[in-house]
């Protein structure tokens, strides 16, 4: 027993000193591209929290937005600081989500993902049809967060460092809490509405409620997951969440896998190394990702996640131990 | 006071009228059997008692109170379970927790207590698993708890269905064909288990159930639909009897 309540501790430490580590040793570019990393993350785990009610959502992108614009409209407009920003613009794309959640409770399944996809759009075009959002060119100079103690010191995060930093302090606090949420007696409630809709409902468990209760603790985080971004690029327009981001959001989790809370990380990790070493390619990745996706549904419709179990009768063929056994 | 009274339930789909303006009225703790030739409309009553359909017309009257048209869960919630004429069951899951979501009424955890706390959260949820085997050992099935519920035997999986549903802790059950693909013994067992139910926990019940031994030997009464009408109610001598009963199964 010991032995493995250690090895997830080891594992983790390790993983949090290479976390600490990695801004020091690698390029800006690669800083930069590991802040994104993190808001694709929470992006990704935060769907797949929708995802196990059965419900997959295409307007999770479109209310990442709504937290990236109300971040950046809170900051520059208002000048009120990072720390009352990103609950608040998280907040509106809840708020947005549950208005959104009034046509879509009613759809199951496909109508519900194709309904959803048509409600995201309305959501992204409010944004280049209504002044306040910037229309096409959106917003700029979005300001770096910055935090003060009651007025005496001020934490700057305008350099890049401190904001990987507070990037990965933000997800860090958000996978815990999802992962919690995932062990919790909430999800296996989520799983069964997916499975037995039905049997569900004769045991008294208010199925309406719970939909509503996966998809806004999803857009929640979706949201933090848009004030990160925002305050990254400093600059925001409708085009950065439009079905394209959409799409890749589905596929790095459907390769990932979503049967388990690792899958979606492990999809977003494999699609951004994946995109760095195709970075030559340049126009034709989307072209590499469908590939993928094929291949994945046909060999590892579970997904990445499923990878180990899958190989363990190979490695036992080819006289490797299986670990786990 | 009735337990249960149905008040000219009715049920249209397009032109099809699968309950029609039928009157029921439940003593507590009745065994009350169902019966009726195929598409007669019992699983359609239940579906409204239920709450998994709105009648068209009509009232359902609970313990004197109208629950007609509310939502599933606040019906639940008021005492009345129901099982399904298909096998319905979280087959991933384990039998165990297949019930232990079935006890989630009586759960009563907060959501930030699930995500959050630690030492309350592990208390109670050992009660609620105690309560679960409990409820698969009244089913006679708690050798079974960590097997898939998909991987189970058919028989079993239907005594895992009333485990489920006596696990939201019902006043009145409503049993949907529960002996379907049972042997002739399996199917007398299960009848003792129903009877059990009542004389032990006091739940009222009704049986639909094609099963005509079976039916005549554990309910004290009997309603017959044909075509979603009442065509007849008494005890089984009296049912087994009727011109009407004997018609609508075998033909003029």
């Amino acid at each position: 027993m010991g032995r493995n309540f250690l090895r997830p501790v080891i594992g983790l430490t390790a993983l949090a000193i290479i976390l600490i580590a990695l801004p020091f040793i690698i390029t800006r570019y690669y800083v930069d591209l590991s802040i994104v990393f993190f808001a694709h993350i929470i992006l990704a785990v935060s769907f797949r929290l929708i995802t196990t009610t059965g419900d997959f959502s295409l307007a999770h992108v479109p209310l990442m937005g709504m937290g990236a614009y109300a971040s950046a409209l809170i900051s520059k407009y208002f000048g009120w600081p990072f720390w009352l920003a990103l609950p608040l613009a998280a907040l509106a794309s809840t708020f947005v989500g549950l208005i959104m959640l009034y046509p879509l409770l009613r759809m199951k399944a496909f109508a519900f993902f194709i309904g959803s996809y048509a409600i995201g759009e309305a959501l992204r075009l409010s944004w280049i049809r209504i002044g306040i959002f910037g229309g096409h060119r959106g917003i700029s100079g979005i300001p770096h967060p910055s935090i003060s103690f009651l007025g005496f010191r001020t934490i700057n995060f305008s350099g890049v460092l401190p904001y990987y930093f507070l990037a990965l302090a933000i997800t860090v606090l958000c996978l815990l809490i999802i992962y919690r949420l995932d062990r919790s007696r909430v999800t296996d409630i989520f799983k069964a509405i997916h499975e037995e809709d039905s049997l569900v409902r004769s045991v008294g468990i208010n199925v309406t409620a719970y939909r509503i209760l996966a998809f806004e603790v999803g857009t929640f985080f979706a949201g933090i997951s848009g004030v990160l971004l925002a305050h990254h690029f400093g600059h925001i327009d409708p085009h950065q969440f439009n079905l394209t981001t959409g799409l890749y959001l589905l596929i790095w989790v459907v390769v990932g896998g979503y049967a388990t809370f690792a899958g979606p990380i492990i999809g977003v990790t494999f699609f951004t190394l994946l995109g760095e070493l195709m970075r030559p390619l340049g126009a034709w990745m989307p072209l590499v990702y469908g590939i993928i996706l094929i291949i994945s549904l046909l060999f590892l419709p579970e997904g990445l996640e499923s990878l180990p179990e899958r190989m363990s009768p190979l490695l036992k063929k080819m006289g490797i131990r299986d670990r786990r056994t | 006071m009735k337990i249960l009274e149905l008040r000219g339930l009715r049920k249209q789909f397009g032109g099809l009228i699968a309950v029609n303006d039928v009157d029921l009225e439940l003593e507590e703790g009745e065994i009350r059997g169902l019966i009726g030739p195929n598409g007669s409309g019992k699983t359609t009553l239940f579906n409204l008692i239920s709450g998994f359909l709105q009648p068209t017309n009509g009232k359902v009257i609970w313990r004197g109170k109208d629950i007609t048209g509310k939502p599933v869960h606040s019906i639940v919630k008021e005492g009345v379970a129901r099982t399904f004429q298909l096998t319905t069951l979280l087959k991933a899951m384990t039998a165990l927790q297949n019930v232990i979501i079935g006890c989630h009424l009586h759960i009563e955890m907060g959501l930030l207590t699930q995500v959050f706390g630690t030492a309350r959260r592990r208390e109670k949820e050992s009660a609620v698993v105690e309560k679960a085997i409990g409820l698969l050992k009244t089913m006679g099935i708690d050798g079974i708890k960590d097997e898939p519920a998909g991987a189970l035997p058919h028989g079993y999986q239907r005594l895992l269905n009333i485990a489920i549903a006596l696990a939201s802790e019902p006043q009145l059950l409503l049993f949907d064909e529960p002996s379907t693909g049972m042997n002739p013994v399996e199917t007398q067992e299960l009848m003792d288990k129903i009877k059990m139910l009542r004389d032990v926990r006091g739940i009222t019940i009704i049986l639909v159930e094609h099963d005509m031994k079976a039916v005549m030997g554990t309910c004290e009464k009997i309603t017959v639909l044909d075509f979603g009408k009442k065509i007849a109610e008494g005890s089984p001598e009296e049912v087994s009897k009727s011109e009407e009963v004997i018609e609508a199964y075998l033909g003029r």
